[in-house]
């Protein structure tokens, strides 16, 4: 498989209080095309700098991010936001959906930017939404889903633009036991389904054990990859 | 999923702050409207009271007789000078005049008052002197009867029928005296007006105070006060060169048109501080509104949707809200205005005497005017397009990053 993330010499070094704060420490990382990796790490380790850096949500101090072929060190904040409206689905730990839209057009939102026809956004959205098992909830305002269904939406949401790199930080913080081991379930189904690269961070040792592919990270440093085992 | 529906959603999301939001622009709108139609309106009064009962917008006298108001600067009404005024377009009555101060009694009362000889026809044009009759009858055009007002009626303690004598100074310093039969009684809404004023035929007048054919002051109504300049002009370039003052109301009534004027740039200067205060508020609970908000612009950023698309939304959100003021402002101040127009309050009691003692109308009017209620609607809509700029600016400066972060 080709490879489809590419990270070389990466650091993300804060200085805002006067103490320099590491957060990404030199880090090399390869992902392939359809892999379903867990970044794992205790919380302070770097795992959210990493993922906001390859999802060009944030620039790096120095070093490379190339992702799907393309450099993000040298895009505008205008041409990111072009990318990423094409290019990746974003999981966050909460609060993904816009509060005054309901499930469907959440799901909706994202093809709308992308300037989809009407019809093929509703129906995209109720076939994601099914796959999600929210099927009987589109209609429902965030306000009124629980926090395991609303990552849901939001699973199904990242997937609507048909983006080709699907970035989940700590997706299942919130969410109790069984809700975790469904919304994995639903991600690795869908990773296979609608072959997007799946990239998520967790501290869980339960979600990590359904991954694929596992990368340790520890004070902004990878210790541990199952890659290279 | 279009952006006035969302817009729409997110402002019936926080309706307690869309109520005060909006509440404050209605409140902006509703009161700057009211006060100022009800400013406007009592200058519209109490000019019409003096202008339109007395004044005239306009008046012409011989050169001098303003500084020194006596019976020898008194000037011929020809028939040629009649051609040429009544022939100026805008100018819709004339009254030929003399006017003196007199001495007026009857029995042991007796007070100094204001003589005015009128031509009872175009008197009656000009300031519809018969409809201010509220006893008696009104003076023919032969009569030796004179017309009292209220005011003096009642401190000379006189009514219809009874005679007054009047003693004054005429032409040449001639003395004049006469006894006169009251034939009507009229009433001003000015009360300075209402307390001193004595209408005699001007054949009466003339006899009075010997002046044959002269007449000291020909009062002129225009169609619009706007007119006036053009209109003192035209007469200026048509009337004999310096012989005739032509003079304005606001010079004949320098405190009327000075205390307007005070009163309206006190107005306005109300108006701005009631716009600034309003501004701050909604400055206020826009700021609120915009920084609680900032997480989920950073989730809108991060799936793809532009800064400039999210600040048109929040532009359509905050226009939503103006808008609602700025309509229940208009609409609901409307009829009250209307109402007031038509029917406007007069007051009692104390408060009527006091207004009186200042020399107004007790009176609560207001005025119609279209330019202005469509100006301050516009001022205020100006007011919410500038505070839209300072979210929109912050929206504009938006970092991905840091919006998720907060
Ligand atoms: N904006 C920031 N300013 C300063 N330090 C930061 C900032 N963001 C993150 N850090 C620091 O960088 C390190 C890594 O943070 P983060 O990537 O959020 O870790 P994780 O997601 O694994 O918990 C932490 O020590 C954190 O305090
Ligand atoms: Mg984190």
């Amino acid at each position: 498989m080709e490879t489809v993330i590419k990270v070389e010499k990466l650091y993300k070094i804060y200085n805002e209080t006067g103490v320099e704060v590491k957060a990404i420490n030199g880090i090399d990382l390869e992902i392939k095309e359809g892999e379903f990796t867990a970044i794992v790490g205790p919380s302070g380790s770097g795992k959210t700098t990493l993922l906001n850096m390859i999802g060009g949500l944030d620039n790096p101090t120095s070093g490379i991010v190339e992702v799907g072929g393309v450099l993000l060190n040298e895009m505008s904040s205008s041409q990111l936001i072009d990318f990423r409206k094409n290019n990746i689905g974003f999981i966050f730990q909460s609060y993904n959906l816009i509060p005054v839209l309901t499930a469907k057009e959440n799901v909706e939102f994202v093809m709308q930017l992308q300037g989809r026809s009407k019809k093929e956004c509703s129906q995209r959205a109720i076939e994601l939404l099914e796959a999600v098992g929210l099927g009987d909830r589109i209609n429902s305002r965030p306000a009124k889903l629980s926090g395991g269904q609303q990552q849901r939406v939001a699973v199904a949401r990242a997937l609507a633009s048909n983006p080709r790199f699907i970035l989940a930080d700590e997706p299942t913080a919130n969410l109790d036991s069984k809700s975790t081991e469904n919304l994995l379930d639903i991600m690795l189904k869908l990773n296979q389904k609608e072959k997007a690269t799946f990239v998520f961070s967790s501290h869980d040792q339960r979600v990590v054990n359904k991954a694929r592919r596992v990368i340790v990270v520890e004070d902004g440093k990878i210790i541990n990859d199952d890659a290279n085992n | 999923m279009n952006y006035l529906k969302i817009a729409w959603r997110n402002s019936m999301r926080n309706k307690r702050r869309t109520i005060i939001t909006a509440s404050s622009v209605f409140f902006a709108v509703f009161l700057a409207l009211i006060m100022r139609s009800m400013q406007i309106g009592s200058y519209d009064n109490m000019i019409n009271n003096i202008v339109g009962a007395f004044t005239g917008n306009i008046q012409i006298h011989k050169m001098g007789y303003w500084d020194d108001k006596i019976i020898d600067n008194s000037f011929e009404f020809t028939e040629e000078t009649k051609q040429i005024i009544t022939s100026t377009t805008h100018i819709t009555a004339i009254s030929p005049r003399i006017e003196s101060f007199a001495l007026a009694s009857h029995q042991n009362k007796s007070k100094g008052i204001m003589v005015a000889g009128i031509d009872p026809t175009h008197e009656n044009n000009f300031s519809k002197l018969k409809d201010k009759l509220i006893n008696g009858e009104y003076l023919n055009q032969n009569d030796n009867r004179v017309l009292i007002s209220e005011g003096l009626a009642q401190y000379l303690k006189v009514s219809v029928n009874d005679s007054i004598i009047l003693m004054g100074q005429g032409y040449h310093g001639m003395s004049a005296a006469g006894i006169y039969p009251i034939a009507g009684i009229v009433k001003f809404p000015s009360p300075e007006l209402n307390k001193r004023l004595v209408y005699l035929n001007l054949k009466s007048m003339q006899e009075f105070t010997s002046l044959d054919n002269k007449i000291t002051s020909l009062s002129i109504r225009i169609n619009d006060d706007k007119y006036q300049h053009s209109v003192i002009n035209s007469l200026k370039n048509q009337l004999p060169k310096d012989q005739h003052e032509i003079m304005s109301w606001q010079q004949l009534s320098p405190d009327l048109s000075q205390s307007i004027e005070a009163d309206n740039a006190s107005g306005i200067i109300m108006l701005a501080v009631l716009y600034i205060i309003v501004a701050f508020g909604i400055f206020g609970t826009l700021l609120m509104m915009i920084t609680e908000r900032i997480r989920e612009f950073g989730v809108m950023m991060a799936v793809g949707m532009r800064k400039s698309k999210i600040a048109f939304l929040v532009f359509c959100e905050i226009m939503i809200i103006g808008f609602i003021g700025l309509f229940s402002g208009v609409a609901i101040s409307a009829p009250v205005i209307l109402a007031f127009f038509y029917h406007p309050y007069h007051y009692k009691g104390e408060m009527a005497a006091m207004m009186e003692q200042y020399g107004m109308e007790p009176i609560l009017q207001f005025a119609i005017q279209p330019d202005f209620y469509i100006n301050q609607t516009i001022t205020v809509f100006v007011i919410i397009l500038f505070l839209v700029m300072i979210p929109i600016s912050k929206i504009l400066r938006l970092k991905t990053i840091n919006a998720l972060r907060s």
